[in-house]
């Protein structure tokens, strides 16, 4: 019996060097053995004939499904769309939703199967924030799914509790919020058992147990290759301090450091969203490891099932590495939705991955401008 | 080309020359030294500005006036080509802020007199029958922190303070470095004698120690920026110094069910345009929205299928400039929303340019307002009644200027619903980007604000 397109893609995520991949920049073109490109385009057609709402937005565009021969032009759905429209091949098992601050409603991403976004989640997860292969006692500072059934966010750090975790990890927020005391304790024993510690979740939960641990005088020097990923920008947190996404991730790992002991190094920032079945991490780890340089803002690698490009965002066009745009993603990953997402995220292609900067601002400076008060267009994951 | 204006005696600072886009730009590098030697030789020459007559004020700024509305001025074609090269936009798309026929010929005299009584009262001191004599002045030294986005925008501030004798220091915005010392230039060259009062002079914005000089030595501080910049800005404003900030705000439309007909809709599209497109739709009395309302001969869907004709069209006269990464990537977010949305079975609808920012027509019957105003674009919201208008605009930001297509009792019915909402015009779809010269965003004009009074009484 012929294999389906899912199980094709599940193989081919298990089935090449992730480390491999993630040095190599994905995003400059495609290496000839690459099954990426055929199977991008077998991905597509699957949606075209199973994806009635994502038919209709190829046909919006005139696109036919015969009029697509490279990965490249495979028609994008932006984000935003993912709040009016239900994407998926086949009927939903799933359903992830953004925190919808925008005022008119959640995006929703739907999914036939959970299979490719764990494995997606947990292949790439382990090549870059845990390459060693260590069981690390993992502590996260998110919900549970049990709170949140509708988080993607915490569905993956589920996964990762469950198959990567060593003993005595477990979730810090609960019914009641962040369980700062409790994480505060868990903290200081592994300190006292020189336990290395995976801390995972949100900026604003960090800072918000960072603000805990200011008001208590606590400050905690954890075990040489403890380590920390952090998810979630500015989200939740306005812009404290001002400046840019980078100042901001410079300030939060500078205070990681003052109050975890946590070296700059191993705090690991992770740029995801509901809409994207994979993510992408940080480079610094892998470098540190690899005592490989990269001057600069930090990079993002991508993992090689997924294509990353910048789009000029007057005309949709590519952008040559360097160059600012919107980001626009192939997530193979995504098979069972919309491969092709464009987000509302600027960023640049860069040697070995790109380089996020952040969303554009709501008012740019200018002598008269409005800016509709009360409305936030912040998104991304819940 | 140059970029500054110092009056005679100020320390001579060292300059440097610097590449924006196209242009070579000869700038100073401005220190705190500087700016306490400009605003002293500026405060110093206040004696002297008391001693020239009103008269001869008034006819430096019509001369000048005249000079710029001439498409042959030098200065004024350098102005317009420095701006064009630095924001990409032709002067047809970003003209000049003000009426400059207009107002050589008779625009700015009238407005002073309407609201200068009597005109003497700048001059000296003068009695009026019953009353104490008095006189008028403005501020010891007003700042002006322009925009970067209308050119001359701030010229009848700018006159206001002239008038009431306050020598100004003009720091010029970022994308129009130009124009305001070509201007000067050119009323320097018409009256020596401002020479000593005004100065241009192009400083970082947010220096700190620069800014602190600047804000201890102003009277009032006159400035144009968005929400950010006029926050920051009122933090900083020392005790005792007025701030005039012309912060964010936007224009909006409103077509009653009587103009929505075949014979009206057409030249209202076309003037909604225009209003919408000027400027690339980024000034405060730039037509962001328009609210349709239902029931007439034409219905919303017709409307917008006409609106999105003639904005093509009217884009193509009004050639766009060069839109930032952020602003297409949030026309970008909301073209494909819109699609979406239509897709989805929503009342919405896009018309879009293909392949660039051009211009884009929305529309939405749920979405009131974009979050900010987009790029060249237009969105329209429709309604069932005009009654609803209200509602949707109050709270929703500052809303400076209204376009008004219907009957006069419906217009004067829904501007008294919106008195209190900011609102400080209400006019013709066509006439939202040119106000008149007495026109003031904030609602009461510069003079008003600016001059103060000193009475002797018996």
């Amino acid at each position: 019996m012929p294999q389906g397109i899912e199980e094709r893609v599940l193989e081919y995520l298990a089935s090449t060097s992730i480390s491999d991949s993630s040095a190599d920049n994905k995003t400059a073109g495609i290496r000839e053995a690459d099954p990426f490109e055929a199977l991008a385009l077998e991905v597509f057609h699957h949606q075209f004939s199973l994806n009635s709402a994502y038919r209709k937005w190829c046909d919006s565009l005139g696109v036919s499904s015969r009029s697509v021969s490279t990965s490249a032009h495979i028609p994008a759905v932006p984000v935003s769309a993912f709040k009016e429209m239900e994407f998926c091949c086949g009927s939903p098992t799933a359903e992830f939703r953004t925190s919808g601050t925008s005022g008119t409603g959640p995006g929703r991403h739907l999914l036939p199967s959970l299979d490719l976004y764990r494995a997606s989640a947990l292949r790439n997860f382990q090549a870059c924030v845990m390459p060693e292969g260590w069981k690390f006692r993992t502590m996260v500072i998110a919900p549970p799914p049990r709170i949140r059934p509708a988080s993607s966010l915490s569905q993956m750090f589920s996964w990762i509790l469950e198959e990567l975790a060593g003993p005595s990890s477990g979730w810090f927020v609960g019914d009641t919020g962040l369980q700062s005391e409790k994480l505060a304790e868990a903290l200081l024993d592994a300190h006292r058992a020189n336990s290395q510690v995976l801390l995972l979740g949100t900026a604003a939960g960090f800072l918000s147990f960072y603000d805990f641990c200011d008001q208590e005088g606590i400050r905690i020097e954890l075990p040489a290759g403890s380590r920390l990923m952090d998810t979630g920008g500015r989200k939740g947190i306005g812009n404290p301090g001002g400046g840019s996404l980078e100042e901001f991730q410079v300030r939060f790992r500078r205070r990681t450091h003052a109050v975890l002991g946590i070296p700059m190094e191993m705090c690991i920032n992770e740029y995801g969203m509901t809409e994207l079945s994979s993510q992408f991490y940080d480079s610094v780890l892998l470098d540190h490891r690899e005592k490989r340089e990269r001057p600069g803002q930090r990079v993002k690698l991508v993992p090689f099932w997924v294509r990353a490009v910048a789009l000029d965002p007057a005309t949709l066009e590519p952008l040559p590495k360097g160059k600012t745009g919107l980001m626009k993603f192939v997530d193979l990953a995504n098979t069972g939705s919309v491969s092709a997402v464009l987000t509302e995220d600027l960023g640049s292609i860069v040697e070995g991955g790109f380089i996020l900067e952040g969303r554009p601002r709501l008012a740019e400076a200018r002598g008269c401008g409005l800016t509709f008060e009360g409305i936030s267009r912040e998104t991304s994951r819940q | 080309m140059r970029t500054w204006i110092l009056p005679p005696g100020s320390v001579v600072p060292v300059v440097e020359r610097r590449q924006a886009g196209a242009l070579m730009l000869e700038s100073p590098v401005v220190t705190p030294e500087i700016v306490r030697s400009v605003t002293g030789s500026l405060k110093a020459s206040r004696p002297a500005l008391f001693s020239l007559k009103t008269e001869f004020i008034l006819r430096a700024i019509e001369d000048t006036l005249k000079e710029w509305s001439s498409m042959d001025c030098p200065a004024r074609r350098e102005a317009e080509g420095a701006f064009h090269a630095m924001t990409g936009m032709p002067a047809v798309t970003a003209p000049f802020g003000v009426p400059l026929e207009a107002s050589a010929h008779g625009a700015v005299r009238d407005w002073i007199r309407a609201e200068v009584e009597p005109l003497e009262a700048l001059d000296g001191f003068v009695s009026v029958p019953g009353g104490p004599a008095f006189r008028l002045a403005g501020p010891s030294l007003a700042v002006f922190i322009l925009p970067g986005n209308i050119p001359l925008t701030w010229l009848p501030t700018f006159f206001a303070c002239l008038l009431g004798r306050s020598p100004c220091l003009i720091k010029p915005g970022e994308d129009d470095p130009v124009t305001a010392s070509s201007f000067i230039s050119s009323l320097i060259r018409r009256a020596p004698e401002l020479a000593s009062s005004v100065a241009v002079l192009p400083w970082k914005g947010g220096t700190g120690e620069i800014e602190r000089v600047v804000m201890e030595n102003a009277g009032v501080v006159v400035a144009w920026g968005g929400g950010d910049a006029v926050a920051s800005l009122t933090n900083r404003i020392p005790p005792g110094v007025e701030l005039l900030a012309h912060g964010p705000a936007v224009a909006v439309g409103v077509v009653a069910r009587e103009s929505m007909n075949p014979g009206r809709f057409a030249q209202i599209a076309a003037d909604a345009a225009r209003d919408a497109l000027l400027f690339d739709g980024r000034g405060c009395l730039s037509l962001s929205t328009i609210f349709v309302e239902r029931g007439g001969l034409y219905e919303t869907g017709e409307a917008v299928r006409e609106m999105a004709k003639v904005f093509g069209r009217v884009a193509g006269a009004l050639p766009s400039g060069r839109p930032s990464l952020e602003s297409a990537s949030l026309v970008q977010t909301w073209r494909g929303r819109a699609r979406a949305r239509e897709l989805a079975g929503k009342e919405s609808a896009l018309s879009a340019s293909n392949s660039s920012m051009d211009w884009t027509v929305i529309l939405d019957g749920d979405i009131a307002f974009p979050p900010v105003p987009l790029y060249r674009t237009l969105w329209i919201h429709p309604v069932d009644s005009l009654d609803e208008i209200p509602n949707k605009i109050i709270g929703a930001g500052t809303i400076h200027a209204l376009a008004f297509a219907g009957p006069e009792s419906r217009r004067f019915k829904l501007a008294g619903e919106l008195v209190s909402s900011g609102l400080t015009r209400v006019c013709a779809f066509g006439k939202l980007q040119a106000p008149a010269i007495s026109w003031s965003s904030m609602g009461v004009s510069p003079l008003k604000r600016l001059l103060k009074q000193t009475a002797i009484e018996k």
